[in-house]
């Protein structure tokens, strides 16, 4: 895709993927799915700074991130992320999929990089939160 | 009057491991008395921010909530160092917090901000050597 189109088709669409478009783009592995499997998102979050994430995220977000932690989950939950996308993760502890099953938020896994799993995003109308 | 709706509860300064835990618990009493979406969001954004500045800076601190009069009212309270210029705290990017806590990703200087943004109303108080107090209100539109 060139600029010019990629430019056009992110002004003339609305950005609403289904999980498994996302799963497709960025190579990912399912580990916990949303019960609703089209998810309107608005923006791509890409830090391990919940700092921003609690700044920035907007309600249909998606986040990804190499930190890998019980309070990532909470954070995006508080924030109203819908998919976490985890980078450079090998296992992911018990609490984080507990969790991600009870608020409805689906957990992706990529061998991608942070930056390379955004990039793609990006080229397919889906904006920075930032 | 609208009937008053309130809660408390206990925060503990290193605590990473429930980190949030408690905005999580008032993100859902919130949802149960049936409160706006967006301004549960709010709340619930304001009051983790909150949470975790008690968890990074403080020895212990409690959470408040009251639900009166169409408004939510968030307190937070801690046992903490307190703060020396509350100007500077409240600018976005400052942060005192050690690296440790960086590379845990927190402690980006934007905590008071994103509580202030979040809130219609944001009062905040601090003694150095004994704690500091924020308080913060969310209009309700019922």
């Amino acid at each position: 895709m060139n600029l010019r189109s990629s430019l056009s088709l992110r002004l003339s669409q609305q950005p609403v993927m289904t999980l498994e478009e996302i799963v497709d783009i960025i190579e990912a592995e399912k580990i916990v799915e949303n019960v609703n499997p089209f998810i309107n998102i608005k923006c791509t979050l890409c830090t391990d700074l919940m700092s921003e994430v609690l700044y920035f995220a907007k309600s249909g977000s998606i986040l990804i991130t190499t930190l890998a932690t019980p309070y990532t989950v909470r954070a995006a939950h508080v924030a109203g992320v819908k998919v976490i996308v985890f980078t450079y993760t090998k296992e992911l502890d018990n609490e984080i999929i507990v969790f991600a099953r009870s608020k409805d938020m689906s957990i992706l896994v990529t061998p991608l990089t942070t930056s390379t799993a955004c990039e793609r995003l990006w080229q397919r109308g889906l904006e920075s939160c930032f | 009057m609208q009937k008053l709706v309130e809660g408390s509860f206990h925060l503990f300064g290193g605590d990473f491991d429930n980190a949030g835990s408690v905005s999580i618990e008032l993100k859902s009493q919130l949802a149960n008395i049936g409160i706006d979406k967006d301004k549960i969001r709010r709340a619930a954004i304001a009051a983790f921010e909150a949470e975790m500045n008690v968890i990074i800076y403080a020895i212990a601190g409690i959470l408040t909530f009251e639900i009166k009069d169409e408004k939510i009212k968030i307190t937070v309270r801690d046992m903490g160092p307190g703060i020396e210029d509350i100007d500077l705290a409240m600018t976005e990017g400052y942060s005192t917090s050690p690296e440790w806590v960086r590379e845990m990703g927190w402690g980006a200087g934007m905590g008071l901000p994103n509580m202030k943004k979040n809130a219609d109303e944001f009062k905040i108080d601090s003694v150095v050597g004994e704690g500091t107090t924020v308080e913060m209100v969310i209009n309700l539109d019922f």
